[in-house]
């Protein structure tokens, strides 16, 4: 199945939409607003279901469609590049058939994201964020949770947006 | 696919994409930011959308204004601890002044309080140096408390304008008017207390025949007009005995309640000018 990128295009529009808006701010939890990163679960998604060369493309306008949701350009372009290119080279490997193994990837992602994220902003703009440890943490836990919910959403989609969302197991690629 | 499409190879296009990205992260700012602006600026009525929250304070864009860089974050940030570190040593030093006020029998005077910046002890005298002068208006021949016994040490012998020197009561040079009492006698028995030169204080000119003086009785430095108000302890009495070369007189030993070492932070009296006048 091939993907349609116009369509990837306007989920993509709409799910920087969310990122960047208010509406999410009803499940923010704790005084940092901390709330999930659909986008980085958005990368996590389609570089582990999309073929690979699709996926590098994938991960770079993700991490642009974020850069613009954050205001500052390149970190998370450059971040969600590298990581989304890494995942997709693990897709023979990865199977993420169980959203406790869907949740955990999306922990860890999260946080080596965030790390990046807030390195590289710091290059660029010279500015310090209080709480850095904790929202990274607490963003990576939540985004965790909310994964698989966003998951199976996305599933849903996958047929819409040309993506075959991989079922099988790691020996059947052997 | 894409790479199909594009007929460019996975490693092309991923190179190709993360240049783009490090141009995005090596431009300035201020142009690569007009990007975010604009998305915001365009998707404003849906972004606005739900309960405002930490992104207003933030801004989806980046507000500049409500931002600065990190050197003056760290300069405030050190500004603002060494103001909270001078509020904490305000604070003590009320907490002090306020104990100190509390102790005296009369806590009408105003007191100073100042750090010792250095001891001298030594053969030409027993002085203190102290961190306030006359800009906080001290005099000369003021009584000086230690501020954790509540007793007289000495009192100032020369100020300058940020800097006072305090002669203790065991300087030889050193004279004041103390009185001893006993707990639970009516007797006030008042004569000059001279330093020893060592690490105590003689009383004389006191007659045997007349007063009782016994070893633990206290002794007051005695209220002066205008310095001191009532009575204030400065140590006690330490050996009695009939003075050598004048047996009709007491020769009092006094053990003075501070150890000069120990010695860190001084109070003052400071009357105010209509006590001074009274």
């Amino acid at each position: 199945m091939n993907m349609r990128w116009m369509r990837f295009m306007v989920f993509l529009l709409l799910a920087t939409l969310l990122n960047a808006g208010n509406v999410l701010n009803t499940i923010s939890v704790t005084s940092l607003q901390i709330k999930p990163d659909l986008l980085l679960i958005t990368l996590v998604f389609f570089s582990i279901n999309i073929a690979t060369t699709d996926a590098v493309a994938a991960s770079f306008a993700i991490g642009f469609a974020a850069d613009i949701a954050g205001g500052t350009m390149g970190p998370c372009m450059i971040t969600f590049g590298v990581i989304g290119s890494f995942i997709s080279q693990l897709q023979r490997v990865v199977v993420m058939k169980r959203m406790i193994h869907q949740a955990a990837a999306i922990f860890v992602i999260a946080l080596v994201a965030g790390g990046m994220v807030q390195l590289l902003s710091s290059f660029k703009t010279d500015e310090s964020v209080s709480n850095v440890c904790r929202m990274i943490l607490g963003g990576a836990a939540y985004s965790a949770v909310a994964g698989p919910l966003v998951w199976m959403f996305l599933s849903t989609m996958a047929s819409w947006l040309g993506v075959q969302p991989r079922q099988h197991s790691r020996l059947s690629h052997r | 696919m894409l790479h199909k499409q594009l007929n460019i190879s996975r490693g092309t296009l991923f190179t190709t994409l993360l240049i783009v990205a490090i141009a995005f992260q090596v431009i300035p700012r201020a142009h690569t930011d007009r990007l975010a602006n604009l998305f915001s600026k365009v998707f404003k009525p849906v972004l606005d959308v739900g309960p405002r929250g930490f992104s207003d304070i933030l801004g989806p864009a980046g507000d500049a204004e409500k931002f600065v860089s990190k050197s003056r974050y760290d300069e405030l940030w050190k500004i603002c601890k060494n103001t909270e570190a001078d509020l904490l040593e305000m604070q003590r030093r009320y907490e002090v002044l306020s104990r100190v006020r509390s102790e005296l029998p009369k806590p009408s005077p105003g007191l100073v309080l100042a750090n010792v910046i250095s001891l001298s002890i030594d053969g030409f005298g027993h002085r203190i140096v102290i961190n306030a002068g006359t800009s906080s208006g001290i005099e000369t021949g003021q009584y000086v408390l230690d501020t954790s016994q509540t007793s007289v040490v000495g009192s100032i012998s020369g100020v300058f304008e940020t800097t006072a020197t305090v002669r203790l009561v065991t300087d030889a040079r050193h004279i004041i008017m103390v009185g001893i009492r006993r707990e639970g006698a009516d007797d006030y028995i008042e004569g000059p207390m001279v330093g020893d030169g060592r690490d105590g204080c003689r009383i004389g000119l006191i007659p045997i025949k007349e007063h009782d003086v016994r070893v633990g009785d206290t002794v007051y430095a005695s209220a002066k007009r205008g310095l001191l108000d009532t009575p204030v302890v400065t140590g006690e009495v330490a050996r009695v005995k009939p003075d050598r070369n004048r047996p009709l007189l007491w020769d009092i030993r006094v053990r003075p309640l501070f150890e000069p070492a120990r010695l860190t932070e001084l109070a003052v009296i400071v009357m105010v000018p209509q006590e001074k006048e009274d």
